[in-house]
This record gives C-alpha cells, structure tokens and sequence, in this order.
C-alpha cells in the first residue's frame, strides 16, 4: 500500500504522493504511522520515467508489481509431456 | 497413517478460537502489530512481501488424499488458487487475507492439519525420507518415530521459546534422503544388535553459516530416544546464545563449547532426564508403529507393464527417471515432478492437487508424500497400474519425466514473495530449465539449488551447482558454488568467485556445462563425479572464461 496525497492508502504506485524531501516523508510516516492499523512504514527512493513512477530499486519495483506471472501448464493448455 | 485422537482435535479447536480472538482484537485495532506478531507467528502466519503467508505443516511430508483434496480447496477458496511445496515438506499458502486465517486454520483442524510451530524458535516440523515404509533399503520406517517426535515436541512448555528455530530429520535408509547433515538433529536409524538403533547428528544447518553435523552419540535405543533429544535441547536451551540472532543456532554453540563438552553436557543431565521420563510417552510408539503399517499390497500381473515399457518410448523414458522400486515386488514409488520446464518448482494448482488426491485414492492407497525437493510421491503404486498414472498425470500437466535432472531444480520463493530475500530465485530456475531442456537428458544427474538469501532455503550449499541471489548494489547478483553434496558424504559448496547479473550467469552456466561436456569420462560419469575427480579449478575457469592452463 502506498500513502496517497490525501494521507489515504491506496495500492497503486502510481497514486502513490511523491515527497520531494526525506525530512518531509519522514516527518508525515510518523504522523500516519498508527500502529493499531499501520504494520509498518518504509520510505521507498522512486523516479520519473516519462509520467511514469518507477521504484529505483528492484525489490520495490517486485513489491509495486507482484510476483512474475508463473502460469501453470495444466491451466493454459500446455501439458509438459516433454520425457525425451 | 496417524489418525488424530479426540485430545489432538480439542486441542486444535482451543487454539482456532484462541487464535480467532486474536486476528479480532488485531483488526479492530486493540492489538498493535508488535503485540500481535508473535500471536501470528505461533500460527504459521508469515508477513511477506506482498501479503500474509501461511505455512501448513506436512508432518514428515505425509498426506492423506482427503488431506491434500483439503489443501486444494484452501487454495481456491482463500488463496488465489494454488499452494507451494517448501523444501521442508510443508505447503505454503501466498496470498491468504489475515482476516480469513481463523477459517483456513479451522479447515485446515477439520482435516487434521495445522500451522503449529511452523515459524517462531520452536522444534519444527519433523521431516523425513519421501519414500519412508515403501524404500527397498530402509532399516525401518521412520515414520513412526518422526510422529512420536512430533508428539513429543508439539506445545511442548520447555521449548516454545528457544535461542532459534530447531529443525529435526529422520533417516533409516542406506542412502539418506532426509539431508539429516544438515539439521539441527539429524536422526539415523541403524542396525543394531537386535532391534534399529539411532546415531544423532548435532549442529547442521545450512543458512548464513553453513556447517555440516557431527555425529555425537551412536548406537541410541529407541527407548533412550526422546531422553537424549530432550537432554540436547536442554543443553542449547540454557547454553545458546540469546543476544544475536545470527549465532544463535545449535551449530554456534556446538563450535563454541567444542564436541567433548557438549557431549559432556548432554551426559551430565541425561540420567536424570531418564529416570523421569513419562514413560507413557516411551510406551507410544507401539501403538504409533500400527498406524504406519504398510498396506495389503496385492499382487498383480505385471505383463502389461512391461509391454508398455518396451512399446512406448515417453513412459520408458517417464518410467527410468520418475518411478523408484518398492520394497515389495510388483509395486513401485512414483515421484510427480512438480517441475515442468518454466513453472515456479514446488507450485501446484488447486486442480493439479485434486488430481493427485484423486489418483492417490484410485491407485496409490490414499496416501501422498511431499519430497523436500519439492515433488509429490505417490509411494504404493502398482506396476500395473503405473501407464494409468502416466496418462492421467499428462493430462494435468504433471508428468514430466525429469526427476534427478537438472531441471528438477529447487529454488526458495525468492523475491518474488518473500521479505527476507535479496534477489529472485523463481525467473532463474525457470529461464535455467528451458535453456537446457533439449540438453539436459545429455547433461545427466546434476542438482542445481538457487536461494534467494544467505538464508539458504533453496539449500544451495549442498547443490552440485549452487546459486545464491544477492543483492549488489542495487542489481540482482548471482553466487555461484560447486561441489556441495546431500548424504552421509555431505559436504558443502565451494564458493568460486564474484557474482553473475542475470544475463551473465546464463552464459557462465553455457560454458560450465560445455566444459563438464568436454572434461567427463563418458556418459555415465554424472557432473559431481567429475567436479570431485578433477577439483572444481577447471569449472571455475569456465565459468570466469579464464583460459585453461594446460
């Protein structure tokens, strides 16, 4: 979930509010940080492509997408029977 | 099978609505997550990268048809419709809502399974050798012990809060397929002069220090058993390091006090232990040992088995990779490889699950395994009935015939799901398994483990090749080792160098693979017997592309 810029949690990253300074994220994570609702806080380093948020780091960008999209074979119609 | 008494089903229920009250109080904001942490964790709920995950113990990765038909169900109703095999025989649901966790337990006590001590630093579950009561070579079934183990630790009030976790494995066959080197305890049950007798292992364990264990005491009767783990436990209890969580194992404190005083230790205290034993519990494994009896195996023609075997070259080759030999003649263990070429290794589908559920209970005698290398083994099947098998498990995509091969690989979730990890392990085993596919008949027996962390749940240190992700600077860097090995010759992998980005790692292994290639004696001299004939100085040169001296 990412902090939207009306204090709101949403989960897209691109709703996300982006704080230009680290004291000004900082200072608003303790305000939020209720700790009967809120698990935990982590500031997260993020960038511009074209209008695009991106996460700088990879663990980010794997956290804003999910996982890899691994189908299973047996749903897509594409049985391994491959023994040779 | 063991069947839950009444006790056990109470039990469960208590601590279903204990746990109820729990999630309650935490969504209604009156627990804060400091405060409930360790209430969840009691309960096998992990928080994970994206969500909640809950770990289902799979004790000694023994389950019934109805069981795993129960974990299908799980799946899709609270998950998003798939669960994934760990490489300690347990199932791990990714994506459950912490609100709906009661009603997972719930279903999970009405099939007699639970999440109990599947985190925290607690005993384990107790894990065994997949093809436990059916291996021609066992000195006996393990699994009864491991049940009595289980019994003996699960709530046990002594050790629900030790330095760190504490993980047990059973071993009773020739070969040890239970990696018990790498576990806190590694049970071997031997031969002895009239009845199986148990050789402990102490201080395995893989992680951020890898060690692999040493035998301490040999030749343990059965009835001294449960007295000795207790008398080890007390000793790491009152002696292990509590203020560092990174040298907090047993294996810490065995290098610290040294051999002679642990064992010393252990000694010191174990009469005592002995003498007040509750010797009722002693007195259970009788009747645990009627509950694993092997079933009334029949015996079948076996003519049409061998027909297809000689006609049908995709079962012949399914059949040489995939089906082991059964201690009674006709009737043969089939290992499901969970591994198709490009699926997240462990992973099944709700209806994969159903299937297996539903074979199991046509012709495997209701029972199901879980390997720690992430399949499913159907362990009584008859010969006769093994094309049956062949053509169902096709038909959901299960029949991959690549058990031993190189991409019957074990990776830990990786990134992609988990918090600790510092880079993918899933993308690598899959990009690995589909560049060698055509080549890894070829190629022969390699094991290849990938952990996404020091942490090491993909075991890499006991791979022939293993793989560590890290994370370098803001990119995913991949660690190399070779030579590790499972088994009573278990030894760990030698680190060859700096780390590969994902492309380069690709083309590291090209070039190791060519060199096993070309440096093999011939076909049937498997990759670690050549990594231990030449040393792993010529591996490593291919794999730095560094020319070879010679």
């Amino acid at each position: 979930m990412y902090l939207d810029e009306n204090h709101a949690w949403v989960e897209a990253l691109a709703s996300a509010h982006l704080f230009q300074s680290l004291e000004e994220a900082s200072a608003v994570a303790v305000k939020v940080n209720d700790p009967a609702q809120v698990i935990g806080i982590e500031l997260v380093g993020v960038a511009l492509q074209a209008t695009q948020t991106v996460a700088r780091h990879y663990r980010e960008a794997i956290r804003a997408k999910g996982p890899g999209d691994y189908v299973f074979p047996s749903l897509t119609g594409e049985a391994d029977v491959s023994v040779q | 099978m063991y069947q839950y008494s009444e006790f056990d089903k109470a039990f469960l229920q208590e601590r279903v609505a204990q746990y109820r009250d729990q999630v309650s109080r935490r969504l209604t904001g009156a627990l804060t997550e400091d405060e409930f942490k360790p209430l969840r964790l009691m309960n096998g709920v992990y928080l994970q990268l994206h969500a909640y995950m809950l770990r289902v113990a799979i004790p000694y990765g023994t389950l019934s048809a109805a069981q795993m038909r129960g974990l299908a169900h799980i799946s899709e109703r609270w998950d998003k419709g798939y669960g994934h095999f760990t490489t300690r025989q347990n199932i791990q649901f990714n994506w459950p809502k912490l609100v709906d966790t009661p009603d997972i337990l719930e279903a999970l006590a009405a099939l007699d399974m639970h999440a109990i001590q599947t985190s925290g630093n607690t005993i384990r579950n107790v894990t065994t050798d997949q093809f436990a009561g059916a291996a021609l070579d066992e000195v006996d079934d393990p699994r009864p012990y491991a049940e009595w183990i289980r019994q003996w630790s699960t709530d046990h009030p002594e050790f629900q809060f030790l330095p760190r976790k504490f993980k047990i494995a059973i071993s009773a066959g020739q070969e040890d397929r239970a990696l018990v080197k790498a576990h806190d305890i590694g049970l071997r049950l031997v031969s002895g002069d009239s009845a199986p007798v148990f050789d402990i292992y102490v201080g395995g364990g893989l992680g951020r220090t890898p060690v692999v264990g040493t035998l301490l005491f040999e030749g343990v009767s059965v009835a001294e058993l449960l007295p000795h783990l207790e008398a080890i436990l007390t000793v790491y209890n009152l002696a292990g390091r509590r203020d560092n969580k990174y040298k907090a194992r047993i294996k810490i404190l065995l290098q610290n006090i040294g051999k002679t005083e642990f064992i010393q230790q252990v000694k010191k205290i174990l009469p005592h232990i002995i003498k007040a034993f509750d010797q009722r519990l002693i007195g259970r494994l009788d009747r645990l040992s009627s509950d694993f009896a092997l079933p009334l195996l029949p015996s079948r023609d076996v003519a049409s088995y061998w027909d297809a075997v000689n006609n049908q070259p995709d079962f012949k080759a399914w059949v040489a990779q995939n089906v082991t030999p059964h201690k009674q003649e006709g009737y043969a263990s089939v290992t499901v490889s969970l591994k198709s070429h490009g699926q997240a290794p462990g992973d099944a589908s709700a209806a994969q699950m159903r299937a297996l559920a539903d074979l199991a209970e046509r012709i495997g005698f209701a029972e199901l395994r879980v390997s720690h290398e992430q399949n499913i083994v159907l362990p009584h099947v008859a010969q006769s009935d093994l094309m049956f098998v062949f053509d169902r498990l096709r038909r959901e995509g299960l029949a991959t015939g690549n058990i031993g091969l190189l991409s019957d690989l074990i990776a830990c979730p990786g990134m992609d799901y988990c918090a600790l990890a510092t880079a993918r392990s899933i993308p690598i085993g899959q990009q690995i398994a589909r560049r060698y596919q055509h080549l890894e008949r070829q190629l022969g027996p390699v094991k290849i483990k990938i952990s996404g962390c020091i942490n090491a749940c993909g075991h890499h240190h006991v791979g022939d090749i293993g793989i560590l992700g890290l994370d370098k600077a803001g990119v995913e860097n991949y660690q190399i080792t070779l030579g590790g090995r499972v088994g009573m010759d278990a030894a760990l992998g030698e680190k060859m160098g700096p780390g590969f980005t994902e492309p380069e790692l690709l083309l590291a292994l090209d070039r190791l693979f060519e060199a096993y290639l070309a440096l093999r004696l011939g076909s049937d001299e498997v990759f670690s017997k050549t990594v231990s004939r030449l040393g792993t100085s010529p591996f490593q040169s291919a794999l730095y592309e560094v020319p070879d001296a010679a």
